[in-house]
């Protein structure tokens, strides 16, 4: 019964029928598009690369990519360092263990425009409770609104509330199923809590490590709602991501070529990104699939 | 497991009290606000003291009677999605757990290569398609396009839990006389119900939440929560925040407390998942 | 709590099945369909002045199907459904700011309409706001509600710094400005001045009390001029002393709403039919005590106590290319722009687009501003002419207007910026 049939590989047809017929033939389209000048009204005229060309001289495309670059490396570091504390917590001791499981997990129910108000409220100036606090501990208020860096840092802070939950899932349920032997084993042979972590824990629980920083690269890269329901990519369009620059070009100024130019070169980066970890899940299979 | 001493069980416990608190706090805000009188909502000093009223729910009632209509239509989507999404990764997850081949190799890459892609920008070619194809506004292509995005990764997490399920239990129930489906339906899928569950969550939260699919492919009959939440928040005459608060409420509770109840299994699920990779 | 896998995969697999075939509705009677804001429908079919679409409807021997989205989303959903081969949409409406001789193509020209089977004195209508869904000669909306801004302030505020009286000249409102941004005895930050800043409609009151503008009529921008320029250097002054909220570079509608209620503002300029919400007992502060008049010049400019030219936009009702029967498409437009369903609707909330509506007896009582408004209707403008590119200029030119005001370029410096980026935009001739 090992043997590959046809029947097997009609099993995994559904699943990839979906991607090429939503995903994939939609992508070849919209390179097309990206050749083309193109709106509502029109019909598609080819321009070459030079949508491309015009997104790439926008200033406003190159602050976008590193306000990107910016807040996906601090979101997706932020949440594994702390869904990964999270997680080596409640694996511990912990009393009420699934009451506090389910307060960590309940950001990831809530839709984004709830969460995004009630932060802005939150960090109104001087009135808002998390500003009146900074305030009153002598700190500087968090100037989010007309101070760019500051608003990448809200932004930030948002995203990694909304999502941490998701890595820390993930992360706490590889952290159970490290065998306590192998920590005692370590233990007796006097090696450090330290050592232990280091050498032990987070090897055993690299796979899950990295499979959330991939799935989060990938979706960090689109973060959208908490940058447009906060500043609008403002002030002086200093905070503009490229989910942000994009959704500009197709919704607001309905140049579809500018947007699929946009929406492709914000693919290219993120297989960029993925490169590396691609590379190791490719040996990996390949050793699987010779075993 | 070894009992730590009680200055390190205080810290825990008042790490973890801070962790929660970061993580709620948002959330009873919203949820406190939806039960103050609207003028008190954003008034400072905030006022902690309040009767509260079910004014705003009230009014969410009757000036958007829609909203409850498209709370059913959220449901029948993220149930249709969940079932479709885990469908076919359990199928998928099946053979990806059970067989190996180059062919096989290049279309799990392609699984997750091809979400790399924003959603935002399959909308374009999209719309005029699922027109053509009489599709706009139905349940049907929401339910398609939450599962098409969810696939990999419920394929991905439904593989390696069936790694984990012995060969024999297949083989044995092979040697009995079953065929292969029936093997699944009563071998293998009763032995996952965890990685089901953990499988769905994830397309199950994302499709009740779900906004730029929705806006752009249903306008009445498949039309979603979401959408009206943004409604409300887009009027010309100034939003009325309370109202807000009180479908964002209405709209988070079910979800919530689904998430709390099915913790459990998520986390036995992904469990199994997670280590393999 | 324990889910046996046999309810989940039987839960599951119902509601598969549960979501397989498609919705009857579109197989149900043929409806009019009509895609809107929810104002509009408010508008049309409000209990208050009465539907003004009833009659119709019974002569016409349809029913009428409303399907209402947030503003942003209409026109991205108008847009969307006028470009297909088939239409499933009658009459659209929508606003100047988002269209542009570009859409123009996607709707029917309402002129041979007019010809055919006029609505009576369409002259009435401002040229002006009919000009706003006009591009060449093509007739693309007929205007049913305008958003004109007035001068709002808080009178309870303003009597407690011993301002007896609105400011008449905007010499007068930067004075009040500065004694209105205080704190109150009760720890309240009060802002002088707020305006929404997402798009340019706010601050373009204040540039053209100044005697500036944004773009010409003939297409030109002018915002590089010096009455602009010292415009924005006083709104740079304004949020540095904070008289502006110092979050008000994120202020949109809302949050200028709230905090108009709030009393953490005392003056702003926005739509006259934000009266009612800001005097509204169930969400403000200060219901009964927030004021409205014109929106006030500099001295200097046209006679003493003038005007602003305000900021005006226009919401028109449109036929899309591919509606199916565009004759009662255009039957229920002339039907609901008549004198009677004029002000049928202004009493329902609606901003009129008739003056004549501002005579009725009723109009004026329920809404007190009617007299300012219509003073101000004849001379309102739009935030700028429609172009292709109006949507991009809008968002250079706040970004500009941003950048001089947090300190990162000069407001000149910024305008001489915003001139050439937005210069190659703008349609030639």
């Amino acid at each position: 019964m090992n043997r590959l049939r046809s029947v097997h590989y009609a099993m995994i047809a559904p699943a990839q029928v979906l991607l090429v017929a939503f995903i994939l033939l939609p992508a070849v389209y919209v390179g097309w598009i990206s050749l083309h000048r193109w709106s509502f009204a029109d019909d598609p005229v080819f321009v070459g690369l030079g949508n491309y060309a015009a997104i790439f001289a926008d200033r406003v495309f190159w602050r976008a990519v590193w306000n990107t670059f910016l807040v996906v490396n601090t979101v997706v570091y932020g949440e594994l360092a702390l869904g990964l504390g999270l997680a080596f917590l409640m694996a511990g001791w912990m009393p009420c263990k699934k009451l506090i499981i389910a307060l960590l997990i309940a950001p990831y129910a809530i839709t984004e425009v709830s969460a995004v108000v009630m932060w802005r409220t939150m960090f109104e100036p001087d009135i808002g409770m998390i500003n009146w606090a900074l305030m009153q501990i002598g700190l500087d208020q968090l100037e989010w609104s007309s101070d760019p860096n500051h608003a990448l840092f809200l932004v930030a802070l948002l995203s990694i509330w909304i999502h941490t939950p998701f890595t820390f899932l993930l992360l706490y349920a590889a952290v159970s199923t490290i065998p306590g032997e192998y920590v005692e084993a370590a233990h007796i042979d006097g090696a450090t809590p330290w050592q232990t972590f280091w050498h032990i824990k987070l090897r055993m629980i690299m796979p899950a490590l990295l499979i959330a920083l991939m799935f989060r690269y990938i979706t960090a890269m689109r973060v959208f709602g908490e940058v447009w329901l906060l500043t609008e990519g403002g002030p002086a369009r200093l905070t503009e991501v490229l989910a942000v620059y994009l959704y500009r070009q197709a919704f607001r100024y309905h140049e579809f070529g500018t947007a699929s130019a946009t929406g492709l070169a914000m693919l290219v980066i993120s297989l960029l990104i993925a490169l590396p970890y691609l590379h190791q899940m490719h040996r990996r299979m390949f050793r699987h699939a010779g075993a | 497991m070894l009992e730590p001493r009680p200055v390190a069980k205080a810290a825990r416990l008042a790490l973890a009290v801070l962790a929660s608190g970061w993580s709620v706090l948002p959330i009873a805000l919203v949820v406190l606000a939806s039960f103050k009188p609207p003028r008190d909502i954003f008034a400072i000093p905030p006022t902690l003291i309040f009767t509260p009223t079910l004014e705003n729910y009230v009014r969410l009632w009757e000036l958007w009677p829609g909203f409850f209509d498209n709370m059913r239509n959220s449901l029948i989507i993220t149930a249709g999605a969940t079932a479709v999404t885990v469908a076919f990764a359990s199928s998928a997850g099946y053979v990806y757990a059970r067989y190996a081949s180059r062919l096989l190799t290049i279309s799990a890459f392609f699984m997750i290569v091809v979400r790399m892609l924003p959603p935002i920008i399959v909308t374009l070619p999209l719309f005029p398609l699922i027109n053509w194809l009489r599709l706009n506004d139905t349940h049907i292509v929401l339910v398609l396009l939450y599962s098409t995005f969810f696939v990999s990764l419920a394929t991905w997490i439904m593989r390696a839990f069936i790694e984990q399920i012995p060969r024999e239990l297949e083989e044995a129930a092979f040697v009995d006389g079953a065929n292969l489906g029936q093997i699944l339906v009563r071998v293998i899928l009763p032995l996952v119900a965890n990685g089901l569950v953990a499988a769905s969550i994830f397309v199950l939260v994302f499709a009740w939440n779900e906004y730029i699919f929705a806006l752009v492919f249903t306008t009445r009959s498949a039309r979603t929560t979401p959408l009206v939440i943004s409604e409300i928040l887009s009027t010309v005459e100034g939003v009325d925040w309370g109202i807000l608060f009180a479908a964002a409420t209405v709209q988070l509770a079910p979800i919530l407390a689904f998430v709390i109840a099915v913790q459990r299994y998520v986390i036995a699920g992904l469990t199994a998942s997670a280590v393999k990779g | 709590m324990r889910i046996s896998r046999r309810t989940l995969l039987a839960g599951t697999s119902a509601a598969a099945l549960a979501a397989l075939p498609a919705p009857a509705v579109r197989a149900q009677a043929r409806k009019f369909v009509i895609m809107s804001h929810a104002v509009h429908q408010r508008a049309v079919t409000g209990t208050r002045g009465g539907d003004s679409s009833a009659e119709w409807k019974q002569r016409a021997g349809v029913e009428t199907e409303w399907l209402t989205f947030g503003v942003e989303a209409v026109h991205e959903r108008v847009y969307r459904e006028a470009g297909l081969a088939e239409g499933g949409v009658d009459v659209a409406f929508v606003l100047e700011r988002y269209g542009g001789p570009h859409i123009a193509p996607l709707f029917e020209d309402l002129g041979p309409h007019q010809q055919r089977d006029p609505i009576e004195d369409l002259t009435e209508i401002g040229a002006g706001m009919r000009a706003a869904h006009t591009y060449g000669t093509k007739v693309v909306g007929i205007p049913y509600r305008h958003a004109t801004h007035g001068f709002f302030y808080n009178e309870a505020l303003l009597t407690e710094r011993g301002l007896t009286r609105p400011p008449q000249t905007l010499e007068e409102v930067m004075e009040y400005a500065d004694r209105l941004s205080f704190v109150r005895g009760d720890g309240t930050r009060v802002n002088g001045f707020v305006t929404s800043m997402d798009d340019p409609s706010g601050i373009v009151d204040i540039i053209r009390g100044f005697g500036g503008d944004f773009i010409s009529r003939d297409y030109r921008f002018v915002a590089d001029a010096e009455p602009a320029v010292r415009a924005i250097t006083q709104l740079r002054d304004w949020f540095r002393r904070q008289v502006l909220p110092r979050n008000v570079m994120t202020f949109k509608t809302e949050e200028v709403i709230t905090a108009m209620q709030q009393g953490r503002a005392a003056m702003t300029n926005q739509p006259y039919g934000r009266f009612d919400n800001y005097n509204d007992p169930r969400q403000s502060r200060f219901p009964g005590q927030i004021k409205v008049q014109t929106i006030p010049a500099l001295s200097t400019i046209g006679a003493a106590g003038g005007i602003v030219p305000a900021k005006t936009s226009v919401w028109a009702m449109a036929i899309p290319r591919n509606a199916r029967n565009k004759e009662l498409s255009w039957s229920f437009i002339k039907e609901v722009s008549s004198k009677a369903s004029t002000i049928r609707a202004a009493i329902n909330g609606n901003g009129p687009v008739r003056l004549s509506a501002y005579d009725d007896p009723r109009v004026q009582e329920l809404a007190p501003y009617s007299a300012f408004e219509r003073r101000v209707l004849p001379t309102a403008m739009l935030v700028l002419p429609g172009f292709e590119h109006a949507a991009r200029a809008m968002d250079i030119f706040m970004e500009e207007v941003q950048r001089a005001m947090i300190g990162q370029a000069e407001p000149a410096e910024a305008m001489r910026s915003a001139k050439s980026r937005i210069e190659p935009l703008l349609p030639r001739g």
